[in-house]
């Protein structure tokens, strides 16, 4: 969206937004959280009021939307393939612009070991089940990572009467924003234990516990808990780019979290607004 | 205005230590360390850590942000909401069991006020978002 409406500041008259999704804002939908906003509107707003305000503003575009479009294939020629309830379509552009965000890492890129039960998540899926969906992916909660999301997620399963136990960090600080921490986790007195490796995840059917190591001692225990949340990171989602072996540049652009892991919306809109400006004034 | 700016950042407040706290500010990511007796805030970078610190010295105040849960006729919606201004940590739980006890026979739109009784007397949410 940012990227359309910077460039229908700077003139440029024929933009087509793509979106696999059928509403427009993308993970903001799932962060009812508040936080976003301070620096954009100057004024704190939750993830969907973000979303709600600047649709308004690119609304004011005449940007061709086409919802429920998820695009399969570029090539070097500048041409999108997509499929979308009406069918299949090629289409032409002078620039193609990738604001396609992130994918989170999950447990299956950390190879932890163990077994392979239910009650495995990464924190934005659960997210996602908790807040569009209602539904709680579990009552014992362990968070692996402290990234943002996973903190944001262990007050959330608290609010939702689950119990999070402990949020384990393997490196010797906290990864997300520092008020996170303290809104989340030290309102709620949940531990979070620096410098904890997890080693290995139990279970048949269900998680029945993790053995864990503390990398400070040595020392190696286990905990009883029926799901596990991964925050561990999040990666850059280029696989189309990757995939028809184009490098960014010469009309293909990407912003946003997909060019790199911003910690706030403000700054993707920043970003998108600016690379847009740009392409109108070619 | 470039001492004020100055003053706020550098430790030559008078602040009564023997009554003194620490807090990390949450209001932006600036996490600004906040030293505070009460009256008297060192450290913040703006008025509103200046507001925080007061605050959080004397009753600490969050805004809840959850669902609501809707039954329409297309089936269940989540509804996002959060309270219409900041409430009590020591009262959240208890805010949200009201609204966990809430089932609306349609979606809201965005902005709409709903009334949310608690053992405490009713509470104020604000609709965040659309549903679809």
């Amino acid at each position: 969206m940012a990227v359309a409406v910077g460039a229908a500041e700077a003139g440029l008259k024929r933009v087509l937004l793509l979106e696999r999704h059928p509403r427009l804002g993308g993970i903001l939908n799932q962060c009812i959280h508040v936080g976003f906003g301070l620096s954009y509107f100057k004024e704190e707003l939750t993830g969907t009021e973000y979303a709600f305000r600047y649709k308004k503003i690119f609304e004011q575009t005449a940007t061709e939307v086409s919802g429920r479009s998820f695009v399969c294939n570029l090539t070097p020629q500048k041409e999108v393939s997509f499929v979308c309830p009406e069918g299949e379509f090629r289409i032409m552009g002078d620039n193609v612009v990738l604001a396609t965000g992130c994918r989170e890492r999950t447990r299956e890129m950390l190879t932890t070991p163990g077994t392979r039960p239910a009650g495995i998540f990464t924190a934005g899926l659960a997210q996602e089940m908790v807040n569009i969906h209602g539904l709680l992916p579990g009552k014992n909660v362990v968070i692996i990572g402290s990234g943002d999301v996973g903190l944001i997620m262990a007050r959330r399963m608290m609010l939702e009467g689950a119990r999070v136990h402990a949020v384990l960090e393997i490196l010797d600080h906290l990864s997300g924003l520092v008020r996170n921490k303290i809104q989340c986790l030290d309102d709620f007195g949940i531990p979070l234990h620096l410098r904890h490796e997890i080693l290995e995840v139990m279970g048949k059917d269900r998680v029945e516990g993790i053995r864990f190591r503390n990398n400070a001692t040595g020392e190696v225990n286990e905990m009883a808990c029926d799901t596990l949340l991964y925050s561990v990171g999040l990666i850059p989602e280029r696989d189309l780019l990757i995939g028809a072996a184009i490098e960014p540049g010469n009309g293909f652009y990407v912003t946003g979290n997909a060019d790199y892991v911003h910690d706030l919306v403000d700054r993707v809109t920043r970003d998108g607004e600016k690379l847009g400006r740009s392409l109108g004034k070619r | 205005m470039k001492e004020d700016k100055k003053s706020r950042k550098k430790a030559d407040k008078q602040i009564d230590r023997t009554r003194a706290r620490r807090f990390t500010c949450i209001v932006c990511p600036a996490c600004c360390e906040l030293e505070t007796d009460g009256c008297e805030v060192d450290g913040a970078r703006c008025p509103k850590g200046e507001a925080f610190a007061r605050q959080e010295m004397v009753m600490p105040l969050r805004v809840i942000t959850t669902t609501l849960r809707c039954e329409t006729a297309e089936g269940v919606k989540m509804v996002p909401v959060k309270t219409a201004s900041p409430v009590p940590i020591a009262r959240v739980f208890e805010i949200m069991k009201g609204i966990r006890a809430l089932n609306l026979p349609e979606v809201p739109s965005i902005g709409t006020r709903i009334t949310v009784g608690t053992a405490e007397g009713p509470i104020e949410v604000v609709v965040t978002g659309e549903v679809d």
